[in-house]
Formats: C-alpha cells, structure tokens, sequence
C-alpha cells in the first residue's frame, strides 16, 4: 500500500477494540466506564498489550464542558505521566479524538495509543433536550437535537414528496438489528405502524425516531502500521479520514449536510475508495432522517432517493452494504463522545469477522460517520473514517 | 396647539370568558370576555405592537421622537425601564427623553401631560405616549373578573394636517382618599371596592369635572371617556356628572380592564366613531388623582383603518381557565399554591 | 441586561444586519469582520435594516421542551427578504396554517427568563399585512 506523506492511509493500526454494555448505567460513573471499556479493549488485543507500552492516550467526551479534562481518563486507567488530550467536536467528538490519535502516531510521535469515548448521559434526567442551550438569543433558541434533525425531516418530506413512512423504514431496521446486537441499549422490535403511531417528540420525528438517552463508553488501541503484527495477525487499518464543518446560516439546503459531504469526500480521496466499494456501515442515525439523509451525502443514493435503498433491502443486514448492523445509535444510544469510537470497536470488530449475530459477510472495506450539531444548534461537524482489512 | 397625529392599539387576541372563571370556581353566571396576553407578552411587547403601529400611522420615523413616556402598573419590575425597552426596539434616536410612568394608573395622563408640554415648550417636536397593562388578580377573587391586558399609544405633535384631533383644555384634580394600593409582590385587590368607587373614583372624577369647568364652558361632550377599573363605576360616574349615556366610548365589557392602556384604548375608540368638530372628553382615574383632557376632532381616522382599536374588541380565540393560569404563570409552584 | 445580551441589541432589537460587499451574504444576528459565505477576510460589510417579513424554509412542532417553554412550540427556520436565515418560533400560528413557504414577519416577545428580567426578541406570525417596521 503506498503511503503519500498527506495522507493517513495505511499508517495507522487498530490492534485492539473494547466497550461496555450501553444503556442506563445508574450503577457506573463516569470514570468507571472508561475503565471498563479500557480493560475491555486491553483484553481484546489478540497477542496480549502492556498498560506499559501506551504512548499517549485521548478522551472524547463532551460533558460537562469544563473539568472533563484528560485528567479524568488518566484517574480512570491510571495512564498518569503521559500526554492525554481531551477532544469535543459535537457527536463527532470520539471519532475526532480517534483521528487526532492517529494522526499522531502516523506522524510518528507514538508507537501506540489509546482512545476512549465516554458519556455520562442519563445522570441528567431532562437528557438531551435538558441540556439543549435554549436561553441564547439568535441560536439555540428552543432548538433541541429533535428540533434540529426534523426540521430536516420536514425540508426532506417537502422537497422529495417522501412521507413519514420513507423515513421510519429506518427505524423498523435499526431497531431489528439491535435485538440482535449485544451491546445495544434498546434491544426491541418495532414495526412501521409503531414508528408512525409514537407519540411526536418534535413533529414530524415521534418516539421511535429519536435515538435513546444512553450511557457508555468504548475504547480503541492503535498503533503504527509497521507495529500492529507485534499485537495482532488480523489487525484493522484506518484507511482514509475527513472532518468538515458547516453552518445552516451559510445558506444551502436543508435535505443535506455539507459537513458530510465534505468529509466524505476526503476520507474517500484519501482511502483512494468509493462509495461502490465500501461493504459495511456505521453511519451517524441519531433520528431516523439522520441516517436517509447520510445515505446521500456518504454517496451510496442519489439525492432524495435514500428510501429506495431500504425499499431494496441494500441496506438490510442481509443486504449488498448493510447499514448499521449494530442497530445504531437508535438501538445502541448516542452517548455523544462514546459513539464514534464504539462505531469504529464494531467495525474492527466486523472487519475481523468477529461480530457474531450482526456479522455481514467478509467486508472488506467498512465506513465510519457521524454528524454532529453544536453552537446551539447553528452549526455542523461530520466526520467520516474509512477502515480495511 | 398640540394634536394627536396617530394612534395604536395592540390587544392580545386571546379571550377567556368570565363564565369559564366563574365556572372554574364552582360560581355560575358572568357575561363578557377579557383580553389575555399569552406567556411570551409582557408590558413591553404589547406597547412596543401599539407604539409600532402609532408611528407607521402617522408615518413619523422613530428618530424623530423627542420623548417616550410609557404609563403602566404591571411591569413587574421594582427598577429596569419598560420605556428605555419600548424605545430602542421602535429605533429612537440617542437624544430621547425616556420616562416610566408607573404606581397609578393615572400614571397615562401624567405621561401624556408631560408630553403635551414638552412640545408646547418647544423642547420636543414630536412625543410618544404608551399605556400598556397586563393586570393579574388573585385566583378566585373578584378582580379576577376585570383584569385584563392590552396596550395603546398615541403620537402627540404640533398641529398638522394629518393631526386627528386638537388638546383644547385639561384640567388635575388631586382628592384625599388614594384608593387602591398594593405592596411589592402582592396580587391587587386588597382595598374595600365600594369604599374606594365612593371617596375615591367619584369624588375624583366629580371633583376634576369641576376643575375643568372653571376653565371652559362646555357642559356637554360628543364622546366621554372615563377611565374605570369596572363598567359599574363609569356609569355611576356619568349619573353623577349628568352626562348623555350614549356619549359613554368604552371597552370593558368587551376586553376588561387593562390598567394605563384602557384609558388610551378609549380614547382611540372615541377617535374612530368621531366626526370632524366633535369634542372628545377623556378622564383618567388612578391612586391620588384624576385628570380630564378635552379634544377637538380634527380629522376622524373611521373605522377602516388596519388594526382599528373597534376591530380588536371582536372575540378572539376563546381560552381554558387553567390556560389562563399558565399564560399569567399562576399555576401553583408550591403544593397548596397558597398566595 | 447582561453583556452578551447587550452586545447583540441592533441586532436583536432592531433588525439590523450586515451584508458582505464581495458576496451579497447577510450576516445575522452578529457583526464579524470576515464573510462567511465567500471567505474574505476582511470582508467589507455594510451595515442594513432587515425587513420584518420572510418565509418559512422548514419547521417542526416540538412536544417536549422544560416548563419554561411553552409546548408543543412550532420552531422554524426563515429566510427573511434579504437572505438572512435564522430559527424563528413562531406565534399565533394554527397548525393548520403552518406549511413550508408560510409567509411570516416579525413578532416582538418575551424569549425567556433570565433571573427574573424578560429577555426579548423577535418570534414570528403569520404575515396579516398590518403596516408596521420594527425600526422605523
Ligand atoms: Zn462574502
């Protein structure tokens, strides 16, 4: 594999991938999440790792927004004395933490490092619509996540002519690949009628649109390219990697996220993919609309025609490039800085052939994504990962 | 001479029917309906609607007023501005005079006094003059069933072409019982209703009548506005000063009391049902005084004009009783909701 | 009045924004000195008064929202006249009425409650043609 010097492509090794159990973890603090899903993912590594032998380490969290400090996972893990560097990019803050990671050990600095995503969600009993910045002027503005993603939604059912049913099809297969799904915090079915009959949460999203309010964490070991041998006979290269911003008040429409598009098309530059080539997902459905509208932007549909995709059964876990075979975030939660690292433990986990019930058949190349929303709800972060065998 | 040169009014359209307070509280009866401002309405937003539309009527700019005086009893506020707020949001320019009137609901003359004489004295051109109430009573007692929300401006100036109607004469009279009263942080109604319409509404109003006739000769007035806090009063008042019943102009029957802004409102009323040369009597009544202001009509303004102060007393939408106490944010906040 | 609130005034309560000179993007509700549409840095902004009337581009109708918010709240995104977009709530608005490209304009309220002092700014209603500027 060549490795241009701008490019991260092939440098970069995941030799190990841990989280817990998500759901209402009443019982754990924060602290004590990111010390499981780093002796989970410690435990993962096939030829064993050494506490000893971590460089440096990242944490990705995004509450509270001061005190979080790096510090907290070296309390956590007992990594004292060596550089830890919290990072909070909105939901994409675990996968930017994973990607400033990795930058730093393609650039050599570090043979190996540690990233963990973490989130104390439901200590707060309002959840995310609690914690939404409502009081500003201009911004937030009474704009919760669930505000933010439909009015998407409704721009989405307008333009295109796609009812609430195109949309909820999202749902109905998160929702069933979850059941399945060991670490999934909802693990239930749910049909087309139950999605459609929920009571609304911010019309036109109901219940089974929305993700839950969900703790977790998960954890990632990477190290150099030329290292991953030393820990591993079937380790997971990170192939390509994109992040962009966008803002609503930059004009564009409202049925795509820039901040995808833009992501996506570095990390496939830089992967030297497409999207034809990818065989598995792990794309960001923090609402159903979420996930159609990612379809588009991450290039596997036209514009407006991510329904079909669903309609085809492509996207199923038994389809041609199944999508979210681990549920979700609709199934497993969005416990914000846990979610793009846990996205990335299932697809090394895929890669690897190891992903039980959800296993797709020998992916080759999978995708990582999320889309995030922050300055009270004006602006967007996507971030896209591209990882291989 | 100093004339109106146009008027807003601003009342909310929510409507909550006195059978629907009366019901709530296991009385029957009540007829009428009261204008109710909803959650996100304030003194400041219904004055700044009315004062918007007072200058978009005459068609002054805001940076040409020399003052804003904004009369109201409800602010809420022991210390802040509801003028200096009304003010910057119309776009007035840095030289303003601004002035909260506030205490009485007398407070609306006293503005407007100040505003017709600063302009007489030549240190203003033109003058805004807000009177902008959302009185909340006790849940369950008598005020209940009067109080109200609403606002309304009028833009005093020179005489012009455009002006509506003339200030002829005006006249104070100031009695020896001050009537209602309310502390910080209490609901009003906390004075004896039959004793304060007696010594203090009618001698008030008798004894400013008075006043007035000393200077001007006139006995009999086309259009008579007497600010009230009930309809009752004010038909006991124009009994007593000998007045034509039909000459009565107001909205209480239709929208309730709304402290400061129902004097306004009136008065906007007997502007729209006045011909040219008819003569306008208007009186305030408040805490510690009373003041009558005759106008001449100059040209009526009718009936035709969007937002007339005559099309906002229609029925609006109709609202619950524990609507209403959400909207006034009455609900209880501790268990008991003792007040 | 706390900084933030008063840094944002003109804006806040009189509509005015800014538009860039290379690009024609309305900058609303601040006043930065670099476009965020064409990238120039610095950009020449000329200072405008927004015109209280715009549509609706998108909007949801929230259920659950903290007791100090009225619900359900339909919340919008508008485009006023001259470009500028923001979240507008809106008010006086019947559901039935509400659809995307509702003509609206400008309705002064209460925001929220900020330690006992009203916070305003402008919500929106139905357009119902009654003259008024918020600032002139
Ligand atoms: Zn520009």
């Amino acid at each position: 594999m060549t490795q241009p010097t701008n490019s991260l492509r092939g440098r970069v090794a995941i030799i190990g991938a841990g989280m817990i159990d998500f759901g209402e973890l009443f019982s754990m603090s924060l602290e004590e999440m990111i010390e499981q899903a780093y002796l989970n993912a410690l435990a993962s590594v096939d030829k064993g790792l050494d506490a000893g032998e971590i460089e440096a380490a990242w944490l990705g969290t995004v509450y509270p927004a001061m005190g979080n400090t790096g510090l907290v996972l070296a309390h956590a893990t007992g990594l004292f004395d060596i550089p830890v560097t919290r990072v909070e990019n909105a939901c994409a803050t675990g996968s930017d933490a994973f990607r400033n990671a990795s930058m730093a050990v393609a650039a050599g600095i570090y043979d190996v490092a540690l990233v963990v995503g973490a989130e104390k969600m439901r200590d707060e009993p309002g959840g995310l619509i609690a914690r939404s910045a409502l009081k500003k002027l201009w911004l937030g503005r009474g704009v919760t996540m669930p505000a933010y993603f439909g009015l998407r939604a409704t721009a989405y059912m307008e333009r295109y002519g796609v009812g609430r049913e195109g949309i909820a099809a999202v749902s109905v297969k998160n929702h069933a690949n979850g059941v399945k799904y060991p670490h999934a915090h909802l693990r239930i079915n749910c049909s087309l009628d139950e999605v459609l009959k929920a009571p609304y949460v911010s019309y036109p999203l109901g219940l089974y649109d929305c993700c839950p309010v969900t703790d977790g964490a998960a954890a990632l070991l990477i190290c150099r390219a030329e290292l991953a041998q030393r820990y591993t006979d079937s380790p997971v290269y990170l192939l390509g990697s994109g992040l962009a911003t966008d803002s609503f008040v930059r004009g564009g429409d409202l049925t795509s996220f820039k901040a995808t598009q833009e992501a996506a098309r570095q990390a496939y530059e830089m992967a030297g993919l497409g999207p034809e080539q990818i065989n598995v997902a792990e794309i960001h459905d923090c609402f159903s609309i979420t996930e159609l509208i990612s379809y588009e932007d991450l290039g596997f549909a036209p514009a407006g025609r991510g329904a079909e995709l669903l309609e085809a059964g492509t996207v199923m876990l038994e389809g041609e490039r199944p999508i979210n075979p681990s549920g979700g975030l609709l199934s497993k939660g969005h416990p914000l800085g846990a979610t793009g690292v846990a996205q990335l433990v299932e697809l090394y986990e895929q890669l690897r052939g190891q992903a039980g019930a959800v296993q797709v058949k020998e992916p080759q190349f999978a995708l990582q994504h999320n889309i995030g929303i922050g300055r009270w709800a004006t602006g967007s972060v996507g971030c896209v990962h591209i990882l291989g065998r | 001479m100093i004339g109106i040169q146009g008027y807003g009014v601003y009342i909310p359209r929510q409507r909550i029917k006195l059978g629907e307070i009366n019901g709530a509280w296991g009385r029957s009866g009540g007829r009428g309906e009261l204008a109710v401002a909803t959650r996100d309405e304030d003194v400041v937003t219904l004055g700044l609607k009315s004062a918007q539309q007072a200058l978009a009527a005459a068609n002054i700019p805001a940076d040409k007023l020399g003052a804003v005086y904004v009369a109201s009893v409800s602010s809420g506020y022991m210390e802040s501005t509801v003028a200096g707020q009304i003010g910057y949001a119309l776009g007035v320019a840095g030289d303003v005079s601004i002035a909260d009137f506030g205490l009485s609901t007398r407070g609306v003359t006293s503005a407007l006094r100040a505003c017709a004489d600063a302009i007489a004295c030549g240190r203003i051109e033109y003058g805004l003059v807000v009177g902008s109430d959302r009185l909340i009573a006790r849940p369950g007692s008598t005020y209940e069933l009067s109080c109200a929300a609403g606002a309304a401006a009028i833009l005093l100036g020179r005489e012009s072409t455009g002006t509506l109607a003339e200030l002829e004469e005006s006249a104070a009279y100031s009695g020896s019982c001050l009537g209602r009263y309310r502390a910080e942080g209490q609901f009003r109604g906390t004075t004896d209703e039959r004793f304060v319409m007696e010594h203090s509404y009618l001698d008030q109003l008798a004894g400013v009548v008075e006043q007035l006739s000393r200077r001007d000769e006139q006995t009999s007035w086309d259009h008579v506005v007497l600010h009230a806090p009930e309809l009752k009063w004010a038909r006991r008042a124009l009994k007593l000063l000998k007045l034509k019943p039909e000459s009565l102009v107001s909205s209480l029957g239709q929208i309730g009391y709304a402290g400061c802004a129902s004097f306004l409102i009136d008065l906007a009323l007997a502007l729209e049902q006045a011909r040219p040369d008819e003569i306008i009597l208007a009186i305030s009544y408040g805490p510690g005084g009373s003041e009558a202001f005759t106008w001449q009509v100059k040209c009526a303004p009718g009936l035709e004009r969007p937002a007339s102060a005559q099309s906002q007393l229609e029925p609006g939408e109709n609202i619950s009783y524990p609507t209403y106490l959400r909207y006034n944010g009455l609900y209880a906040q501790q268990p008991g909701g003792q007040t | 009045m706390t900084p933030e609130h008063w840094r944002l005034r003109r804006a806040n309560d009189r509509l005015i924004g800014f538009k860039c000179r290379s690009c024609g993007w309305v900058s609303f509700p601040e006043r930065r000195k670099t476009c965020k549409r064409c990238r120039a840095a610095p950009a020449q902004f000329e200072e405008i008064q927004l015109s209280p009337y715009g549509k609706v581009l998108s909007y949801v109708i929230q259920q659950r929202l903290p007791e100090e918010f009225e619900s359900p709240l339909a919340v919008a995104v508008i485009e006023l006249e001259e470009g500028a977009r923001l979240y507008g709530h809106l008010v006086e608005t019947s559901a039935e009425e509400l659809h995307v490209g509702l003509e609206v304009e400008a309705d002064y309220r209460v925001m929220y409650r900020d330690e006992g002092l009203n916070v305003y700014s402008y919500k929106f209603a139905p357009r119902r043609n009654v003259a008024h500027d918020p600032a002139d």
